[in-house]
């Protein structure tokens, strides 16, 4: 099996073997460092970014550029969207200006699959949603396994699980990788539904952390606050925030997808702490994006 | 003029005979046709539809609608109030009703409880009583104002009309599929179960403290069913209709994103459709309806959440039944659900073979095919998650009081049948 020519929806779209290809090739980029390599040289890529995101967009841009891609950017907040262009027309467009790749990423659920309709170039998804964040996982599985080397691992996710894209790609990833893997939250955050993925879930945060090997903490928004998932972000801090006492009883690694908050999810004396590999995750997510766009658009054999 | 078939259903069953007819059934001779196996069905009767007259008139208007109708195999129709403006006068009632004689199709209006269904004062339910109306309804929106609810009950109950309720709570119906594990798995904002049950208990209580005839519209879920079945063991005045497309597609099946599947309430999980299949079974659910719901591709093709709900259902209710019948469910239960009890439901004398009746009825080739498409949807609009299918079953004719509305039964003659 190869990814040679797919899109990438979700973790779901790719076996067991893509995944350690991918992660292969990544390590293999990471040994050569930032140096600029020529595999993806004379193909387009087109970043569409309906909903903003600076880290993400930019994390795609290096990759592409560093493969020696042509990169174009399209965000929603300068462009025809403004002028009530709909999404088929702006897919459709841009599809007829020859583009290879696309990356997309929007706030609505399932826009990657309905772009599929409007092109035959891959698609990439960079978040849709609630729904998935295929990369983001597969570099948070990839920091994981260099840290510990495979997955037999236990693994806390804890924060916003209902409103978060990257809790259901890891929870879907991480099972099939063979992770031990616990959603932790209040009740308002993980509706029994998300013991589906296979599973655990707990309320009981100090328990969870001091069980685990890894702790990713999810963005908790302000927003939520109006709509009862919880009453204060002190409160919420008091009781699920991710601080060093917690830590300390088990000594974990502290992941994080970003943009943190701190002081509400975490403390600082944790996310800027030894344990924390947040930085990790960047610097890894830019060779994962590297090595995917490598395998899909079928650059040159290492 | 006389048909002969093997399979007449009459409402409640089929038998082997025929049926003579001018403007209404009656006994008589004349020329006979002999259409074999094809069946004779009265005309059929779907209490829930939106023909988006006035206002809205490139999604469908009376006369493509009724043309789509009469392609499905209906003859009469349900109009809802949530057009433009809503329909929440006498003026409005008259208006319609003017304008389906046109159409040929009976064309019956459900008024709405609220000026411009807002939820605010109540409409001017005397003077649509006397118009003609068949009921009421805020079609869409829930009236979360129990005492408002209870007034309009009131007036309902002295005038003899029921209350079409379509039953979710605005707080807890935030959302765009039926909330469960697809939703968590897909990532689509979730509506629970409970948003439906609680306004149908709601709506229960009301009916028992005014005595109103309380009609809940598209009932989609287990706990709701069960409501509706003890209420009605309880004596309440209560019955309640499922949308075909319920019966057919499940919350799993919006795998695809397919904002023609997208509809309000949104399609069960396969738990609640069980529970829709019993409640048909055991007569809790009295009705099918199509809940009919023109919309324009441009409107649809867009992102899934940011999609409107509705599907249409006229043309493809037949073809629907006959996919639910092979799920376990008896042909002559489903026919009857889109005939003489949705009839019985609000006291029309209509959808049935009966001598005195009006002469309504469809010839239908069960064996048949047809393949929807833009082209062969008579509807204005064409978003259906069938469009480019083909079905089992097609609509041969549609007569009206004796007359043929939809069709071509004249070429059809034994031995050519199927060759069409």
């Amino acid at each position: 099996m190869s990814i040679r020519g797919k899109d990438l929806f979700d973790v779901d779209d790719l076996e067991i073997s893509d995944v350690k290809e991918i992660f292969e090739r990544a390590q293999f980029f990471k040994k050569h460092g930032f140096q600029k390599l020529t595999s993806l040289k004379g193909k387009s890529i087109c970043t569409l970014f309906f909903e903003s995101s600076t880290r993400t967009r930019i994390s795609f841009e290096l990759a592409a550029k560093r493969l020696g891609a042509d990169v174009v950017n399209f965000t929603a907040s300068t462009s025809s969207l403004n002028k009530g262009e709909s999404f088929k027309d702006t897919v459709k467009t841009l599809d007829a200006m020859g583009i290879d790749l696309y990356v997309i990423r929007h706030s609505e659920p399932g826009s990657p699959m309905m772009m599929k309709k409007y092109t035959n170039s891959p698609v990439i998804n960079a978040g849709d949603g609630i729904h998935a964040h295929p990369t983001q996982a597969l570099l948070d599985a990839y920091t994981i396994w260099e840290k510990f080397g495979d997955f037999k691992i236990k693994i806390a996710i804890i924060g916003d699980i209902l409103h978060s894209r990257v809790a259901r790609s890891n929870a879907k990833l991480l099972k099939m990788l063979g992770a031990d893997v616990t959603l932790v939250g209040p009740e308002s955050f993980i509706p029994e539904y998300f013991e589906n993925y296979g599973v655990r879930i707990s309320h009981d945060v100090e328990k969870s952390i001091s069980e685990s090997d890894a702790v990713m903490g999810l963005r908790v928004q302000l927003e939520r606050q109006s709509g009862g998932f919880f009453s204060t972000l002190d409160e919420y801090n008091e009781f699920y925030g991710i601080n060093s006492k917690r830590m300390e009883i088990a000594n974990p690694i502290f992941m994080h997808p970003g943009p943190m908050n701190r002081g509400v999810e975490v403390m600082e004396e944790v996310s800027d702490s030894d344990s924390s590999v947040v930085e990790e995750q960047v610097t890894n997510g830019v060779f994962v994006r590297m090595a995917l766009l490598d395998l899909i658009l079928g650059g040159v054999e290492n | 003029m006389i048909f002969e078939s093997a399979k007449i259903f009459d409402g409640e069953r089929f038998y082997s005979g025929e049926i003579s007819f001018e403007k209404t059934f009656v006994q008589r001779e004349g020329d006979r046709l002999d259409l074999g196996d094809v069946w004779i069905l009265p005309g059929l009767v779907d209490t829930h539809a939106h023909f988006r007259d006035p206002g809205q008139t490139k999604r469908e208007d009376l006369f493509s609608g009724a043309m789509a109708a009469f392609h499905g195999g209906i003859t009469t129709a349900f109009a809802m109030p949530n057009t433009t403006p809503a329909i929440d006068s006498e003026t409005m009632v008259i208006y319609l009703k003017e304008k389906a004689k046109k159409t040929n199709l009976d064309l019956k209006i459900v008024g709405a409880i609220t000026k411009n269904r807002d939820g605010k004062e109540l409409s001017e339910m005397l003077r649509m009583a006397r118009a003609g109306v068949v009921g009421f309804s805020d079609d869409g929106n829930f009236l979360d104002d129990a005492g408002l609810a209870r007034h309009a009950m009131e007036y309902a109950h002295e005038l003899g009309l029921p209350i079409i309720s379509h039953c979710q709570d605005k707080y807890l119906g935030k959302g765009h599929m039926r909330e469960g594990w697809f939703s968590t798995l897909y990532g689509i904002s979730g509506i629970p179960d409970v948003a439906e049950s609680i306004s149908v208990a709601r709506e229960i209580e009301l009916s028992y403290l005014t005595k109103a005839h309380i009609h809940i519209a598209h009932v989609s879920t287990a706990r709701s069913v069960n409501l509706i079945r003890q209420a009605k063991k309880d004596g309440i005045n209560v019955t309640c209709d499922v949308c075909i497309h319920h019966l057919v597609f499940k919350d799993e099946d919006l795998y695809d994103y397919d904002t023609y599947k997208k509809i309000n309430p949104p399609f069960p999980t396969s738990h609640d459709q069980r529970a829709l299949y019993e409640g048909i079974e055991d007569d809790t659910i009295d009705a099918i309806i199509t809940d009919h719901a023109p919309y324009l591709n441009e409107e649809k093709e867009v992102e899934f959440q940011s999609a409107p709900f509705g599907i249409i259902g006229f043309e493809t209710l037949l073809n629907e039944i006959i996919i639910v019948s092979k799920n376990g469910l008896k042909i002559e239960k489903l026919l009857k659900k889109v005939s003489s009890d949705p009839a019985k439901i609000y006291g029309l004398e209509v959808g049935r073979i009966k001598e005195g009746l009006p002469a309504n009825f469809v010839i239908f080739d069960p064996e048949g095919e047809w393949h929807v498409s833009k082209e062969t949807l008579m509807s204005r609009s064409s978003n259906t998650p069938f469009l480019g299918k083909r079905l089992k079953g097609r609509v041969i004719s549609t007569f009206v009081e004796g007359r043929q509305v939809f069709g071509d039964v004249e070429k059809i003659g034994k031995g050519i049948l199927h060759l069409a």
